[in-house]
């Protein structure tokens, strides 16, 4: 309610019109009861600014929807699209594809295992110790029994159709007599050279019976291969076992033609074995996986 | 707002927005200025302005504009270069009301605002507060110190009339 101590702001509340029509009269009927006040009310209500009529915004053109809308006709352009960048090409970026890791990975560890293969290859070809395996040829007693069997039966069958052309130990195409005759030379001793050629020589008396074919890992397909070759009866028995299996290493050998990609692992092999080294005390060996087999000088 | 509704916004109110500014500006061309700015704000953002806020919308933009104005002009100091001829004519208006525009000219731009607006336009204290992004008892505190002020100027009753 209007007193003497916040009538101002109930005067100026009166000018600014923000007052109701019951506080007005309330207001006016306060100024009538202090007369005092009643200049200081009339000052602040006539300080009110009206709107001066005669002023207008002369030219009202630029502030039409027409003036605007050509200003943005005007200044509205349309992208020329025939108008292309030259040299667009050489502003790509090329960036190389990039490298599977698994790839990496897997191509590391096949090249280990290869290396660690070929390492472990050579070391059990050196560690070996050619004396222990060292096949050496066995003196045989003069004796009447043709028993030339255990001399021959030396590691010759398992010697590669590859050496033939630089050892006398094959002799294909040949007869038995002179395979016989060779192999003992490459074995033994003149003497025994001597003595296999007469043993060969007394063996003119046919067999009735093959001997016992021995067991070994060839094939039997080898071993029939071996029996449809012509070889002559005699000279299976007169050799017995070993050689029996010199024969079928060669019919084996000869049944390996069909195999794909032989002449290459053939070559791989004499690459990596060799086919004859000399030893310390002067003889020619073929070094033959773990074997070292003398051959003749 | 359809471009119908736009031109009577100008035909409505352009003159009162342009008194407004110009009373606190006191100079023709940058009243001039402020309202077409104010209109063309108003006209780009017209799909966003409603018709019945249209007036309020073209006070608070040319307020606005009016005090970046200001603040642009008091720091390089242009106005003492301003042609006279440029500024308002009150040749022929009465001695007192000579005088309430002298006392209005010696407030702050945000007092002589308060005061106008409510005078001539006669908004209410929040329709002010939010022209000028104040609240309403802002406003009708801003708005009795300025009008005490005028007084304070003007004086007494006799100076006026």
């Amino acid at each position: 309610m209007i007193n003497l101590s916040n009538y101002e702001d109930w005067f100026l509340l009166y000018a600014d019109g923000e007052l109701t029509v019951a506080e007005q009269e309330a207001v006016l009927k306060f100024v009538e009861q202090h007369p005092s006040l009643q200049e200081e009310f009339d000052v602040l209500t006539c300080i009110r600014f009206d709107p001066e009529e005669n002023v207008h915004l002369e030219d009202k053109s630029t502030l039409s929807s027409s003036y605007f809308e050509e200003i943005e006709s005007m200044y509205h352009f349309t992208p020329d699209l025939s108008i292309q960048c030259p040299d667009k090409q050489r502003l790509y970026k090329k960036t190389a594809a990039p490298i599977l890791p698994m790839f990496r990975y897997i191509a590391i560890a096949a090249a280990t295992v290869v290396t660690a293969g070929i390492i472990w290859w050579m070391n059990a070809d050196i560690d070996v110790q050619p004396s222990i395996v060292q096949v050496v040829p066995k003196q045989q007693e003069p004796s009447n029994s043709i028993s030339i069997a255990p001399i021959l039966s030396l590691e010759l069958p398992v010697l590669p159709k590859a050496n033939k052309s630089k050892s006398t130990y094959t002799l294909e195409n040949q007869s038995v007599q002179s395979r016989i005759i060779a192999e003992a030379q490459v074995v033994g001793t003149e003497e025994l050279t001597e003595e296999v050629q007469s043993v060969v020589s007394i063996e003119a008396v046919p067999v009735p019976e093959l001997i016992d074919k021995p067991s070994t890992n060839f094939s039997q397909e080898a071993l029939v291969a071996a029996e449809t070759r012509g070889m002559p009866t005699v000279a299976v028995v007169a050799v017995g076992p070993a050689i029996n299996t010199s024969m079928i290493i060669d019919a084996e050998m000869n049944s390996e033609k069909q195999v794909l990609g032989r002449g290459l692992l053939r070559k791989i092999s004499r690459t990596l074995l060799g086919e004859e080294n000399e030893d310390s005390d002067g003889r020619k060996y073929v070094q033959f996986a773990v074997f070292q087999i003398p051959v003749k000088q | 707002m359809t471009d119908r509704e736009y031109n009577s916004c100008v035909s409505d109110h352009a003159d009162g927005v342009y008194r407004f500014i110009l009373k606190n500006l006191q100079h023709v061309e940058d009243a001039r200025d402020v309202v077409q700015s104010a209109f063309e704000k108003m006209w780009v953002n017209r799909s966003q302005v409603n018709i019945a806020t249209a007036k309020s919308f073209l006070f608070t933009v040319a307020y606005n504009q009016m005090i970046d104005h200001i603040r642009k002009n008091k720091r390089i100091e242009l106005r003492e270069h301003f042609n006279e001829d440029t500024r308002i004519d009150s040749g022929d208006i009465p001695s007192f009301k000579r005088e309430l525009e002298k006392a209005l000219q010696q407030l702050t731009p945000l007092q002589k605002s308060l005061v106008l607006l409510k005078d001539y336009e006669g908004y209410s204290y929040e329709e002010i507060g939010k022209i000028t992004a104040l609240n309403a008892s802002q406003v009708k505190v801003y708005l009795h110190r300025a009008r005490l002020q005028l007084k304070g100027i003007v004086g007494k009753l006799e100076n006026i009339i």
